[in-house]
């Protein structure tokens, strides 16, 4: 069981995945709308996983991650993604995220992916 | 390939195999050198060879691909020292590559491996068994390193495998040091796969720890591992996949820097400038004689861009000796080595540059050279002993630049030659009185050897130690418009040097007036300008000759041997008070040309004669003088 932040400025998405987490156990401890408030609730909640959203208001995913590395360098942050992203995934990784989920969501595909980065 | 596109890449494919054989002769004679670490020759000789199976797979030539195998396991087995590096090997592996230039030539000229290799493949097979190459079981590296092999099959419905790859890269990096990867690294990010790449790590993890990995990452279909055998295998074919890499960006940047043009478009790029070297020496002469001051300047800058213009072209015809210079190593040893002599051969100067066409015919007097220096130069190791020699001779072939010449020299520490067997030898020849020999310098004596057939008519180690073809030697290099040089000293050695232009294309000549006419004498073969008064020349069986500096110095008039007649009139030679005579000398014949005036010493263009001229006895081509006149340049060698 993880206590997970959600950041994604589509209420829709945040709705979604809320649901498969919760129902696969984990808990979602807050959800963020765009990228300053993504890093804001960060630091207030201590969730064990982020989700991040690689188009947000205000600050776009990537520089999210940036900034949640430099805060706490073991941070787990996941990245949600739409087809068509690759170069933008990549940099995520590389700017250290740990994994990534694909819209539109497969319950069965989140929920291994959050798995398996807690097993890391 | 298709058969097309084989036949396009087949040039590349000859000249770089050509190479690199060449390469790797080298690296094997370095194996043969003991006082130097034989493993980087070893790696070197190695992976040449691998080279070569590579490309030649890639051209379809299997007999080729599959020798170069055998050779490829010998080099392997030396290398991890399973057999001992000896000289029975290396003499081996050596003459496995002869054997390859054998393939090569085959190739070229036929299309075809098809060489039979079978003998010395056995051969090379033989040598690995006797090594008994250790196979059995897992060579662990100090530190309980492993290496392993991992295959990574991603799940098909695998978004950003890009991403995904890097995700399993830089866990699996968290473990160890990645050694490579397949596809690159770069290849996997950017998603030049399928769905599956191979890992091979270096690390002290265990099987499992490293299975472990994968638990953390999705989109993971299946994992292969496998530990891998030697790490020196990876290594080296990491390295070498490395280093090839290194080379197909420094060929690729190369390629963007050079272009490959043939020796002929060279040549008319030459042709076109000497034309407009022609052509400026005309206009120069038109400002000075119309005085056009403003002309003048202009050509006076005109003739700074040309001359740079004509200097760059001959860079461009330039070629360093080593290429020629490399295939010497091999040849010496086989030479020396079949006569049970030792030798050290040095190469200096291999950087030098010289005009393509003068390098292609220096070869072969080089070869004589060589040849002559441990056939006839060295002496048996027992002999040099004897008289307090290093057993081992030493033969050292240098190359120089001088101002605008190269120097060659080929110099050994042998017997040398013996100059009063050649004066003895030279009157018993009746080339020269019993009188006349006795007042020869060394030097002049030394000079018969380059007379044809001088030294060959007896056995020729016993007269001079040397001579086989210095007459061959000295005629082609004065082909080229150079000049040899004998230095010798008995049981010192003997120094050749050959003296050659930087380029054929351009040389100095003096010119002179005979009727009215002007020639152009090439200025290589011009010794010195004298003046001679009447009472200095005398007659013997009817020819003028006179006393030069206490040697017989014949006279001939230009202008009768132009006539083609030898027969100089008795009226001509009393015309006149004073002559001039141009002292020429070629084949080891000098003779003094009489003209009527000696003009100038100029940079003249050689324009061949065609192929009616060609033979015509005396020519050697024409040049064209400022102002527009074509001039004759004779050919000293066939005029005499």
């Amino acid at each position: 069981m993880a206590r997970i932040l959600i950041a994604d400025d589509s209420a829709f998405a945040r709705l979604l995945l809320r649901n498969i987490f919760e129902a696969s156990g984990h808990e979602v401890v807050g959800e963020a709308e765009d990228g300053e408030e993504a890093i804001r609730k960060f630091e207030l909640l201590k969730p064990d996983i982020v989700t991040l959203d690689i188009i947000m208001p205000k600050m776009d995913g990537i520089e999210v991650v940036k900034k949640i590395m430099k805060m706490k360098p073991d941070a787990t942050v996941i990245m949600c993604t739409a087809v068509g992203q690759k170069v933008k995934v990549l940099e995520a990784m590389k700017a250290g995220a740990k994994g990534y989920i694909v819209k539109p969501f497969k319950a069965e595909k989140v929920v291994e992916e959050v798995n398996k980065v807690l097993e890391g | 390939m298709s058969e097309e596109e084989l036949s396009e890449y087949m040039d590349e494919f000859v000249e770089e195999t050509r190479e690199h054989i060449q390469a790797l002769i080298q690296a094997l004679m370095k194996l043969e050198q003991k006082d130097i670490d034989s493993s980087e020759a070893l790696d070197e000789a190695f992976r040449i060879a691998h080279t070569i199976k590579g490309t030649s797979a890639l051209m379809g030539f299997k007999n080729m691909q599959q020798f170069c195998h055998s050779m490829e396991d010998v080099l392997e087995a030396l290398h991890s020292r399973s057999i001992e590096v000896n000289e029975e090997i290396i003499d081996l592996l050596l003459r496995s590559a002869t054997k390859l230039e054998e393939i090569l030539k085959h190739i070229e000229e036929r299309g075809s491996d098809d060489v039979d290799v079978s003998l010395m493949k056995l051969e090379l097979e033989r040598y690995k068994e006797r090594g008994g190459r250790e196979e059995k079981g897992v060579e662990r590296e100090e530190g309980g390193k492993r290496i392993y092999e991992i295959k990574v099959v991603l799940d098909r419905g695998c978004e950003f495998r890009g991403a995904r790859g890097f995700l399993v890269l830089r866990k699996l990096s968290e473990l160890g040091e990645i050694v490579k990867t397949i596809p690159s690294s770069e290849d996997i990010e950017e998603e030049n796969f399928d769905f599956e790449f191979k890992v091979i790590i270096e690390t002290e993890a265990r099987e499992e720890e490293v299975r472990r990995v994968f638990d953390s990452i999705a989109d993971i279909e299946s994992v292969e591992i496998t530990e891998v055998k030697k790490r020196k295998d990876v290594k080296e074919e990491y390295e070498g996949g490395k280093r090839k890499e290194e080379e197909r960006i420094r060929r690729k940047k190369g390629a963007v820097r050079s272009v490959r043009v043939s020796i002929d478009k060279l040549d008319t790029v030459i042709d076109l400038i000497g034309e407009l070297v022609i052509n400026k020496s005309r206009l120069m002469q038109i400002s000075k004689e119309k005085r056009i001051e403003e002309l003048r300047e202009v050509m006076a800058i005109q003739e700074r861009i040309i001359k740079d213009l004509q200097y760059e072209a001959m860079q461009m015809r330039m070629v360093p000796v080593a290429r020629i210079f490399e295939k010497f190593p091999k040849l010496v040893r086989d030479l020396y080595r079949a006569q049970g002599k030792e030798v050290e051969f040095i190469i200096e100067g291999k950087d030098i540059e010289l005009d393509r066409t003068v390098l292609d015919e220096i070869v072969d007097p080089l070869l004589h050279l060589l040849r002559n220096a441990v056939d006839h130069g060295i002496e048996p190791p027992e002999e040099r002993v004897k008289k307090g020699k290093d057993r081992k001779g030493r033969i050292r072939l240098v190359a120089r630049r001088e101002r605008d010449y190269v120097t060659i020299s080929v110099e050994d520490d042998g017997r040398g030659i013996e100059v009063e067997k050649v004066r003895e030898k030279a009157v018993k020849r009746g080339l020269i009185s019993a009188e006349e020999a006795a007042k020869l310098t060394d030097e002049e004596v030394l000079k018969f050897i380059f007379i044809p057939n001088f030294s060959t008519m007896e056995k020729v180690n016993e007269v001079s130690g040397r001579g086989v073809g210095m007459d061959v030697v000295k005629a082609m290099i004065e082909e080229v418009g150079g000049s040899v040089e004998v230095h010798t000293e008995k049981d010192k050695g003997t120094r050749v040097t050959l003296k050659v232009p930087l380029t054929t294309a351009i040389i100095q000549a003096l010119l002179v007036k005979v009727q009215g006419r002007t020639y152009a004498i090439p200025l290589s073969n011009v010794n010195e300008i004298i003046s001679v008064s009447r009472e200095e020349i005398k007659t013997i069986h009817g020819k003028a000759i006179m006393m030069l500096r206490g040697s017989v110095l014949p006279l001939i008039m230009l202008q009768s041997l132009l006539r083609h007649t030898n027969v100089d009139s008795e009226e001509e030679w009393k015309e006149k008070e004073e002559f001039v005579a141009v002292v020429v000398e070629k084949g080891g014949i000098r003779v003094g040309l009489i003209v009527d005036e000696a003009l100038k010493q100029q940079e003249i263009v050689v324009k061949p004669p065609d192929e009616i001229l060609k033979n015509t006895k005396g020519l050697g081509g024409f040049t064209i003088l400022g102002d527009g006149k074509v001039i004759p340049i004779l050919d000293v060698a066939t005029l005499v």
